[in-house]
């Protein structure tokens, strides 16, 4: 036992992770039926990316924030804004009414350790709250194509078979690249069954693993994913931006991705003016 | 003047640690967690009201150095927070890590020193474990403290100072904030985070000020920021007379930006 006594106060500093709630909802709001997108942290932070471009186009609300050890805790400011000073964490819910979404941003590392546990809890989450399906961006590392593969597009569609039967533009996506020449993206259909080392995600973070998972607890999903190296990741956020529509149809096919106030800087400070 | 001129950009995580975090070939992640788990040891008891009007958290060794000059006598701990001994015991001894530890500096203020040797990985456990505290106070104060080569800027800025404060505050935070609001792209990891974080969660006003600076060696710059900070707190912590003589900060943990 560990106690620190306060007058009285006692105190116990003892916690077990299961008492401890992960997702924190600080609005009333009611995500059944709703599209959960979830960024795996990745190559390129191009999942990320592309969840600041989304949030950019359609402004949902904050309505919860994410306490795990998975997650590094960091803190900042409104990255939407420039005027507001709504504090910013590293792992928050969006949630879009309109366009029956239900968002999450991770701006930090996921530690592995911990990481099983953070997928467990999550899919639990998603059953309590009765969403319909996943959307699970991720950017994948290029080196990894195969000779077929870099001859083919750099998108692709990693689908649960109950994902694929309640969407139907993903199934004429499927039909599309089996029978015309131009592909702008793959789709594979993976169940439980298949050998997961044949559908590589490797720089994928924990998307196999929550794939899997989903897969595994009859949550419909899908791993939207972006071969990229490291480097500047803006066109790959768009791509997966712009696929992720063709999806979801939240935007008009020729919208302008405009990019949120904190990726001001991304690649350093400005020069000093007393080098010229 | 600061200038952010040759400054020492750290290595990006790029969001993940390598190929350590790819989930292929680890389908069922059983591995044991390689960050040590922390616990906290009771100390002497004190006598003191059960609730807390500031509890307030210091975390590096500039807002460390700081609190050992400035503050009123800290007394002995009053808890104490040290990695768990999970190896042979007398490596685990040979190693002497500093303990993280809480104070009681009068009746309604707590102070908590993190020991800096805390990796950033038990930011989490850290945080639960010093919750109780936080959950009866009033407010919350996080100082940290940052190197200025760290800090963002979007565009050139001619005359800036060398040490500034910088903040950040939970959306229930009604008190008056003492410094300007930290700007994007800049952000703050870490312990210090994550206190601000399970703050932003559990509604316990909190403001977290981070000092940036050239060096962490205690200075009449950096203690004149400090100084007018907690003047203006209804708080008396501050001693009349600073005590400078014992040196503050030594070793590895001051570090030059200037050689890698």
């Amino acid at each position: 036992m560990t106690f620190c006594s306060l007058k009285g106060l006692q105190i116990d500093t003892r916690y077990s992770l299961q008492d401890i709630d992960m997702i924190h909802i600080q609005e009333n709001v009611n995500l059944k039926g709703c599209t959960l997108i979830f960024p795996s942290v990745s190559v390129g932070n191009a999942a990320q990316l592309a969840v600041d471009l989304l949030i950019t186009k359609i402004k949902p609300q904050k309505v919860g924030l994410i306490w795990h050890p998975a997650i590094m805790p960091l803190v900042g400011g409104d990255p939407y804004s420039l005027n507001e000073t709504a504090l910013t964490t590293s792992a928050e819910v969006f949630y879009s009414g309109q366009w029956k979404l239900v968002i999450f941003q991770i701006r930090s590392p996921i530690m592995q350790e911990a990481s099983q546990d953070f997928v467990d809890r999550i899919t639990e989450w998603i059953k309590e709250n009765y969403i319909d399906k996943i959307v699970i961006l991720s950017g994948i590392f290029d080196y990894t194509r195969n000779d077929s593969e870099i001859a083919g597009p750099s998108v692709k569609f990693v689908a649960s078979r109950t994902f694929r039967e309640k969407c139907d533009v993903l199934q004429r996506l499927g039909d599309q690249t089996a029978t015309s020449g131009y592909q702008t993206c793959s789709v594979v259909i993976c169940d439980g069954s298949q050998d997961p080392k044949k559908i590589s995600m490797y720089g994928g973070g924990i998307s196999w693993k929550f794939f899997n998972a989903c897969n595994v607890g009859g949550i419909p999903a899908v791993v939207l994913m972006k071969y990229c190296s490291e480097g500047d990741n803006i066109p790959d956020a768009i791509l997966l931006c712009t696929h992720l529509n063709t999806l979801l149809n939240f935007a008009p096919s020729d919208c302008n991705w405009e990019s949120p106030p904190s990726w001001t800087g991304m690649f350093g400070n400005p020069p000093q003016h007393g080098l010229y | 003047m600061a200038t952010y001129f040759g400054e020492v950009v750290e290595q990006s995580s790029r969001a993940f640690w390598g190929d350590q975090c790819d989930s292929e070939d680890d389908v069922h992640s059983d591995s044991p967690t390689n960050w040590r788990k922390l616990e906290v040891s009771p100390s002497p008891t004190q006598l003191m009201s059960s609730r807390i009007k500031l509890f307030l958290v210091v975390h590096g060794p500039l807002t460390e150095g700081f609190v050992e000059a400035c503050f009123l006598d800290k007394g002995v701990p009053i808890a104490e927070i040290n990695e768990a001994e999970t190896e042979g015991e007398e490596s685990f001894r040979r190693r002497k890590r500093k303990s993280s530890a809480i104070y009681s500096l009068l009746s309604d203020v707590l102070l908590c020193i993190c020991s800096s040797h805390l990796d950033m990985a038990q930011s989490f456990d850290f945080t639960e474990k010093i919750s109780p505290w936080m959950k009866n106070a009033e407010q919350v104060i996080i100082l940290t403290c940052s190197y200025i080569s760290g800090y963002h800027i979007t565009r050139h800025q001619d005359d800036s100072p060398d040490t500034f404060l910088k903040a950040l505050k939970t959306d229930n935070f009604s008190s008056l904030v003492l410094s300007e609001t930290l700007e994007q792209p800049n952000t703050v990891k870490g312990i210090p985070a994550g206190v601000l974080t399970w703050c932003q969660i559990f509604e316990i006003p909190a403001v977290l000020y981070i000092c940036y600076t050239r060096s962490y060696e205690v200075d009449s710059a950096s203690v004149k920021l400090f100084q007018q900070l907690f003047s203006k707190l209804p708080f008396k912590l501050l001693k009349e007379k600073p005590n400078f003589t014992n040196r503050l900060y030594s070793g590895p943990e001051i570090s030059s930006t200037l050689y890698m």
